[in-house]
């Protein structure tokens, strides 16, 4: 997984499996910046995701929350079944979809 | 006078649809299209009917049987490919002279023949519409309207706090749980559970399909564990059976008892045995219990 951090807004990509071996809370803790206005999850090479998937993204969330304030977590350029997963899940009006 | 069915083998359109079931059997308002079609031939005082299926061959024989149920002479026969209307005419001499037979390619509704079911599953999903819209249903016993444009059949749950909007068509023995929405334009085929507080929206749920807890079903078809998007035609395999899933896919197989796991068993059991049987005729013969009480003591 790759983190970057542009403009406040902290980037993460290259992620295949969000409910992998390491949580994506154990390696963003470290580089979270006390400015952060945004977290952004790419989800373009996701091929599958699940429920706990979704409470990884969950835990992120309020992970930021405790840390950095009330930051939205918005999800990027999600394959057509990941977006159907967070439609029927209804998280797709917690995680804002966009598509660049 | 026979008629040929000629059960759709592959289209490019609803190739999600066709990996979950023959194309056939697809559910209709509580029926499958060929029973559909058997119905309509049975009314036109037809007595033989031959069923052509390219694939599937043993769910289309499950399906029809002999016929009976139709007052027919239903046989299915197995087809290397789907025939086309003049193959088959041609192969079953429905072309001879003297010969009344037709071939039908059982990929549209007898209700309406100029509105093809498979080019699309946006197509499939307004062709639905449509019938819910000028109610052209199936002879089902006991359908009703609930209140305008809300059709119910028998031996369905709706929870008192449960919505439904019409248009929508609920199946037989449909199981609709507190808080959920149904609709508009929502049909729940037979046996389908919607869990409490989920919202099915212009969507269609396949029979014995489970729809769980909160979640939201739109613009999709759903058949057991699977989500069809009819207007991106986005096919999700949901992982999380609580969610999504088929309430007739998932048999337990109890492991059947191998004849190794059978001899292990009595082993166990003549080894023990003569230790149980000693020890309480010890006990009896000493006077004493050997069944020690367990008191709490306070």
């Amino acid at each position: 997984m790759k983190m970057e951090l542009n403009d406040g807004v902290l980037c993460l990509s290259g992620i295949k499996d969000l409910d992998g071996a390491e949580s994506l809370c154990s390696q963003v803790r470290p580089v979270l910046p006390e400015s952060l206005q945004a977290i952004e999850v790419d989800l373009s090479q996701t091929e599958i995701l699940n429920s706990g998937g979704l409470g990884e993204l969950i835990a992120l969330q309020k992970m930021a929350l405790r840390q950095c304030g009330k930051v939205p977590v918005r999800v990027l350029n999600p394959p057509p079944p990941v977006e159907q997963f967070l439609e029927l899940t209804r998280l797709h009006r917690i995680f804002p979809i966009l598509k660049r | 006078m026979k008629k040929v069915l000629i059960c759709p083998g592959e289209r490019p359109g609803v190739a999600s649809l066709s990996e979950t079931m023959p194309l056939a059997k697809l559910p209709v308002l509580g029926k499958s299209l060929l029973e559909h079609w058997l119905e309509q031939l049975a009314a036109q005082s037809a007595k033989e009917v031959l069923v052509l299926a390219a694939s599937r061959v043993g769910q289309i024989r499950r399906l029809v049987g002999d016929g009976e149920r139709w007052g027919l002479r239903v046989e299915v026969r197995p087809e290397s490919r789907e025939l086309s209307v003049e193959e088959a005419r041609h192969k079953y001499r429905l072309d001879c002279a003297g010969s009344e037979g037709e071939a039908i390619v059982v990929d549209h509704l007898p209700q309406l023949p100029e509105q093809p079911m498979f080019e699309s599953h946006a197509a499939l999903i307004a062709l639905v519409e449509r019938l819910l819209a000028k109610q052209i249903f199936p002879i089902t016993i006991g359908l009703r309207e609930l209140k305008p444009g809300v059709w119910v059949s028998r031996r369905v749950h709706i929870a008192p706090d449960a919505r439904l909007l019409g248009p929508c068509w609920i199946g037989e023995n449909v199981w609709i749980d507190s808080g959920a929405i149904v609709g508009p334009g929502a049909i729940v085929e037979n046996r389908a559970f919607i869990g409490r507080g989920a919202e099915v929206v212009q969507s269609l749920i396949g029979p014995d399909t489970f729809v769980g807890e909160n979640t939201d079903v739109r613009t999709s078809l759903a058949f057991g564990g699977k989500l069809i998007n009819w207007r991106t035609n986005s096919v999700l395999h949901v992982p999380d059976p609580w969610l999504l899933c088929g309430l007739r896919e998932r048999q337990v197989r109890i492991e059947g008892r191998t004849w190794a796991r059978k001899l292990d068993s009595w082993l166990m059991l003549g080894l023990s045995l003569p230790v149980g049987v000693v020890s309480f005729l010890k006990s009896k013969l000493e006077g004493a219990t050997n069944v020690r009480r367990v008191g709490i003591r306070e």
